[in-house]
């Protein structure tokens, strides 16, 4: 758990970047997760994302972010847009395996250092939880569920391994989640969430697939939440991966520039 | 006539099978009508008062809400909380319920490590004396919810259960109500919210009806039997109002209509109005056997001599309550419907169903001697002596009611507020008097602002408009997001500023998002483009209500005039609209229903000076209802707006009886004056029986305990006995004055 808000943030930079890997004859429901987790490694990133959150009555909200990452412990969320929130930025360190968040809003003032309470609110005001956005992430998604693979389907026109999920952290909101991964590159292309009277909450979508730099990278990543007939898009442009990050960005000081 | 008689005549035995069959398959339908009560649904759907508080609804969820009070001596002791979490479920779960909202949901938005948290404030039910004495401290700071969630001293508490749109809320409340009996005692509950007051009116006004309806047949009975003197004198015309009250709630469950409010007096109106067609037609019968004619040619007499009054009398009646058509709510339109149909069915029978009837009966013997009762012949004795002898001063003491009448109108107050048509002690009016004592009301006022919430002077003069609004006497509980910001600033920064710039504004909003998206959207579209203010009002007079919107409105327009566009609604809006469209739609009535009755007398009659004749009394009769409700401070609601045009309907028929046999005479014997005391002599007596069942029948509604039915069933006697002496005397008074004014003999012969 405690990696989990770095996760959140190596998703939210790269989305889901992919190195192609060989494909493996009788593979298991955890080696699948492997195939896919490995994909996740990466050193540097940066990519500006738009948030495009509709609401049930097809009202939308736009605010745009840039997310720089470092490593497996350093990632910054800042706000361009709307130019009201400019400069609202949003740190995760992870030192020593514990993980701490801050946040500046230059108009309130003071970073302020975040409790742990934020997983189970929504992301930026998005229909992503941090949770969820978390589980993004293969190797969180490895420690916190059991996963078996349930077989091959065709999805999208692609076959997909598909992964039937259940929660063995006991603080997840969901009751089982299915995963559709393609077979072909290890990009997850789907994942359903259930609720815990088992009905479909919310239904993740992988899309517009780009090679960026050698990695697999969707550059649209939909969440739409079924009961509450809302949804959030995320649109990724000018995603970068290797550059230059000065250590000194990912610090309190920094942000409140 | 002569056709309808042949009708009858040829057909009579198939005629009673019909109507018998008939009212046998219109009762299974008129068994499941049901009963509405929504105050919304009063008012036509295409109305802007209505269609904005539909569309508030839509945004920001229910207006339509019922207050659950608790009261004990520790709301926050273990038990009772844990009933207030449990009822909390149990609404939530309940059909046609929308949201809770209650101690045990309450958001709480905290100060944290940083930012701020978003929590339910009762997340563990406190356990011991200190828990409880801490929970204490925590509520106490919390100004949005002081006052509106529980009380300073902590022994009452609210719950506020919202209603879906779409859902009838008398049967939503039935499903609160029966929820609250299973967690009663050793706490008390008081329920209060326009939809209970609404909810519970209806349920007095179905339950006194139905008890007193026994007894207004009874009493129409006795009347009947002491004026005729017979079995068939009785059964026929209280066979005729059944069958018109069966087929009127018939047709109506075809129509998919159902029965409001006021519409449950429809079979009291119809047990008084309905049985005197049948009594004119009787009466003439007997006039007819008593002078020796044998059955056939009696019930052709009468259908002859009495049919077109009868028809004229209900065609007029008709036409009354038809006019309430022109009321601009859909409560009275619907009520006019039921009416006019169940009226138009009791002249059918009466023409028709009872001649058949009469035809197929043997005459006996003892209905050739029928005596009358002394009272009866002192009574018109007394009138006519009154008519000859007094006629000036009569006519002195006319005019000088219809002045002091004239001057005390403008007096009358309009009323719609349900809430007083409730006794002082009764359950209703305590449990909404200590709700609005403790909480500060249980009526919705909203207030919504076009205008994007980050703009710091929206949100300023939103701060300034609340501070003023509840200065306003029995406006309360304020509250936007300005209360919101506040809360969270508290949490931040230890203060209650608001923000005050835009960016700032921008950034609280999304520290919100990101702790609880659902807590701004009480107050705050998703675009940021519209806001609304919350208030609360306590159940006062639609003339208090009016004052403090009307100061409302003057606030809007300081604060919001030049810069935003903003809106009152809510209930009291509604219930003013209602309230505006009792007055516009009264006078629409009115006057329809009188020219109306002068164009059908002059035209049934050939004259429109016998038209304006027979109409002159009815005009006085409204005049004094008027008068009468200025004098009593009895004041003009959905009930009693209704008497002027039952009045001009009803009473109209008194005069038309009197003068059609008065022509009839007058041509006979060229006597006015002669020919004058010979109809009340005749007619008159017909009049004074059926005057008699229907002021009867209409004075036992008096013994309700249900003030609106009081005033509503005292009123409409008190109209009655004043259009059966406007007929017989103040008609006479005037057709004697006509001749003595002109010498013309021809005067009121046909133009």
């Amino acid at each position: 758990m405690q990696k989990k808000y770095f996760v959140i943030l190596s998703i939210m930079i790269v989305g889901l970047f992919v190195v192609t890997s060989p494909t493996v004859l009788a593979i298991t429901g955890e080696e699948v997760l492997d195939e896919v987790d490995k994909t996740l490694n990466s050193n540097t990133r940066r990519s500006e994302i738009k948030m495009t959150i509709v609401n049930e009555n097809d009202q939308k909200r736009e605010r745009t972010v840039e997310i720089v990452s470092k490593g497996d412990n350093k990632g910054l969320v800042q706000f361009l847009a709307p130019a009201d929130v400019e400069g609202t930025s949003f740190l995760t360190l992870t030192e020593d395996g514990e993980e701490n968040m801050w946040l500046f809003l230059p108009a309130i003032g003071n970073v302020r250092k975040i409790a742990s309470h934020m997983r189970n609110g929504s992301f930026m005001g998005t229909d992503f939880t941090y949770n969820d956005i978390s589980m993004l992430g293969g190797s969180d998604y490895r420690s916190d569920y059991q996963s078996n693979l349930a077989g091959e389907v065709e999805y999208d026109g692609k076959t997909c391994y598909l992964l039937e999920s259940q929660p063995t952290d006991q603080d997840i909101q969901y009751s089982r989640m299915k995963m559709w991964v393609n077979k072909a590159n290890y990009v997850p292309l789907k994942m359903e969430f259930y609720d815990q009277e088992d009905k479909l909450l919310k239904v993740m979508t992988n899309k517009n697939i780009k090679n960026i730099d050698g990695h697999l990278t969707p550059n649209e990543i939909t969440m739409e939440n079924i009961q509450a007939g809302t949804k959030t898009i995320l649109s990724l442009s000018n995603v970068k991966y290797n550059v230059e990050i000065p250590d000194r960005v990912f610090t309190t000081r920094y942000i409140q520039q | 006539m002569e056709k309808i008689y042949k009708f009858v005549e040829k057909y009579s035995i198939s005629i009673i099978i019909t109507v018998i069959v008939l009212t046998v398959i219109m009762g299974y339908f008129a068994l499941q009508i049901d009963i509405e009560a929504g105050i919304k649904d009063m008012l036509p759907q295409n109305s802007p008062v209505v269609k904005r508080f539909e569309d508030v609804s839509d945004t920001f969820g229910s207006l339509t809400y019922t207050a659950v009070m608790i009261h004990d001596d520790e709301i926050l002791d273990q038990s009772t909380l844990q009933k207030i979490e449990a009822m909390t479920q149990d609404f939530s779960e309940a059909k046609g319920v929308s949201d809770v909202i209650s101690l045990t949901n309450i958001k709480d938005i905290q100060g944290g490590a940083g930012g701020i948290k978003v929590n339910e404030f009762i997340d563990k039910i406190p356990e011991t004396a200190s828990e409880i004495e801490s929970l204490k401290n925590q509520l106490s700071s919390k100004e949005q919810y002081v006052g509106k969630i529980f009380t300073p001293d902590f022994k009452n508490s609210m719950i506020l259960v919202k209603f879906v749109d779409q859902e009838e809320p008398e049967v939503v409340v039935s499903r609160i109500r029966n929820i609250v009996k299973e967690y009663e005692g050793p706490e008390e509950f008081f329920l209060a919210g326009t939809p209970v007051i609404v909810t519970d009116a209806t349920n007095y006004m179905k339950r006194d009806l139905s008890r007193l309806l026994p007894f207004v047949i009874a009493a129409i009975i006795a009347v009947l039997y002491m004026s005729f003197r017979s079995k068939r004198g009785v059964i026929l015309p209280v066979v005729t109002v059944i069958i018109s009250v069966i087929w009127a709630l018939g047709i109506q469950q075809l129509l998919g209509k159902s029965l409001s409010m006021i519409s449950t007096v429809l079979p009291v109106l119809l047990v008084s109005v309905g049985s005197a067609y049948a009594i004119h037609i009787v009466a003439r019968y007997y006039e007819g056997i008593k002078e020796g004619y044998e059955k056939n040619e009696a019930v052709k007499k009468a259908i002859e001599n009495v049919g077109i009054a009868v028809i004229m009398a209900g065609g007029t009646t008709m036409i009354g309550f038809a006019s309430l058509f022109f009321s601009d709510l859909i409560i009275i339109q619907d009520f006019a419907l039921g009416t006019t149909i169940g009226v138009g069915i009791a002249l059918l029978v009466s023409i028709i169903f009872i001649p058949a009837v009469l035809i197929n009966l043997k005459v006996t013997q003892k209905s050739r001697d029928v005596k009358e009762l002394k009272l009866t012949q002192n009574i018109f004795n007394g009138i006519e002596s009154l008519v000859f002898k007094y006629r000036k001063p009569l006519l002195v003491l006319v005019v000088l009611i219809i002045i002091g009448s004239i001057l005390v109108i403008p007096t009358i107050k309009t009323e719609s507020n349900y809430i007083a048509y409730f006794q002082k002690g009764s359950t209703t009016r305590v449990s909404t008097n200590l709700v609005d004592e403790r909480f500060g009301g249980s009526q919705p006022v909203d207030v919504v602002i076009e205008g994007n919430i980050k703009n710091p002077e929206l949100l300023k003069q939103m701060r300034n408009f609340q501070e003023e609004a509840v200065k306003l006497p029995y406006i309360n509980n304020a509250q936007s997001m300005v209360n919101i910001f506040r809360e969270e600033n508290m949490a931040l920064n230890n203060t209650r500023e608001i923000p005050t710039t835009r960016n700032q504004i921008a950034q609280y909003l999304l520290l919100l998002e990101m702790s609880d998206k659902e807590l701004i959207s009480n107050y705050l579209t998703f675009d940021y483009q519209n806001t609304r203010i919350q208030m609360t009002m306590e159940m006062v007079s639609s003339t208090k209500q009016k004052e403090v919107l009307g100061e409302l409105e003057k606030l809007i327009d300081k604060y919001f005039g030049e810069e935003f566009k903003a809106e009152i609604t809510g209930v009291p809006s509604l219930s003013l609209e209602i309230n505006d469209r009792i007055i516009s739609g009264q006078i629409k009535s009115l006057i329809s229903a009188v020219l109306f009755t002068l164009v059908i007398t002059s035209l049934l009659l050939k004259s429109i000076k016998r038209g304006f004749f027979t109409t002159l009394p009815i005009a006085f009769t409204v005049l004094v209802n008027f008068g009468l409700m200025g004098i009593l401070n009895i004041k003009l609601d959905i009930a009693t707006a209704m008497i002027a045009s039952v009045a001009v309907g009803i009473g109209v028929d008194y005069s038309i009886h009197i003068f059609t046999r008065f022509i009839e005479e007058n041509e006979k014997l060229d006597n006015p004056a002669q020919a004058l005391k010979t109809s009340m002599q005749t007619v008159g007596r017909a009049n004074l029986y059926n005057a008699a069942a229907v002021i009867v029948g209409f004075s036992v509604i008096l013994l309700s305990s249900f003030p609106p039915l009081v005033s509503f069933g005292g009123l409409t006697a008190f109209t009655m006995v004043v259009s059966f002496f406007g007929a017989l005397v103040l008609l006479p008074v005037l057709i004697l004055s006509a001749y003595k004014m002109s010498d013309k003999k021809d005067l009121l012969d046909n133009d």
